[in-house]
């Protein structure tokens, strides 16, 4: 035991409520981690699909990048402000919940052969509005999820997972 | 592309999107504790106003606008 023990008095409930944040904190942290594994892979293979579909353009590749862009250049510092006033909850659901229905639409367009390089300008562009509007909500509950004394510890986790999705996730995708 | 077509791996990313919205059914998330409720006509003005804060702290906050600056030029 430590001497922090006995000259602290912070009340049985508070403790508990310390002790207890990992619990939570982690159940979403870790759907979240599976979400971007298949976001990551699914972005890359929209990508490969367009540079097939279109034999490399340079024009199609690069409007897709400015339409992926976009969002989080002229939405960004509106999300945050935004994020700030609804639920937290409540925007990462509508957002993850969005970006999975389009997804599943294009899933359909391909699957039935009618899938068109415009089709994937609009799931780039959904998907980047999602994913502005989720990062900033998940970033706003991590610094209220995790006691102060921990944020630096899931600050590097997150950062962690990043580099490894971003550098493995790639060549996987199109072995896939 | 060879082993799993573009609508499979569409699936996986709906798949895993569902184990991210469904714990959030489950767990609370605190929320900021608010001045005022905010649902009237003011808001355009106000999140023009909240914005506006949010450069400001940056700007007067030396060290931490420096460090912004950099992070956005190292990933042009």
């Amino acid at each position: 035991m430590s001497d922090q023990t006995t000259t602290t008095d912070v009340p049985d409930a508070a403790a508990s409520r310390q002790r207890r944040w990992a619990a939570s904190f982690f159940t979403i942290w870790t759907g979240q981690a599976l979400s971007l594994v298949g976001s990551q892979v699914g972005g890359f293979a929209l990508v490969w699909w367009l540079t097939q579909a279109s034999g490399g353009s340079a024009t199609v590749l690069a409007t897709a990048s400015l339409v992926a862009m976009l969002p989080s250049v002229v939405l960004g510092p509106v999300a945050g402000a935004l994020v700030d006033r609804w639920s937290r909850r409540r925007v990462m659901i509508v957002g993850d919940s969005l970006v999975a229905a389009f997804s599943a639409w294009l899933g359909v367009m391909a699957w039935t052969g009618s899938l068109q390089i415009w089709h994937i300008y609009v799931i780039v562009f959904v998907r980047a509005l999602g994913g502005t509007f989720h990062f900033t909500a998940m970033q706003a509950a991590t610094s209220l999820m995790v006691p102060e004394t921990q944020l630096a510890r899931v600050s590097g986790m997150n950062q962690t997972l990043r580099g490894v999705l971003t550098s493995y996730l790639p060549p996987w995708a199109p072995w896939r | 592309m060879s082993l799993l077509p573009l609508h499979a791996i569409m699936g996986i990313d709906v798949a895993t999107a569902a184990f991210a919205v469904a714990p959030l059914f489950f767990i609370r998330i605190p929320e900021p504790v608010r001045r005022q409720k905010r649902r009237d006509a003011r808001i355009v003005p106000d999140i023009a106003h909240d914005i506006r804060d949010g450069f400001l702290y940056i700007w007067r906050w030396q060290g931490l606008f420096i460090v912004l600056i950099v992070a956005a030029l190292l990933n042009a």
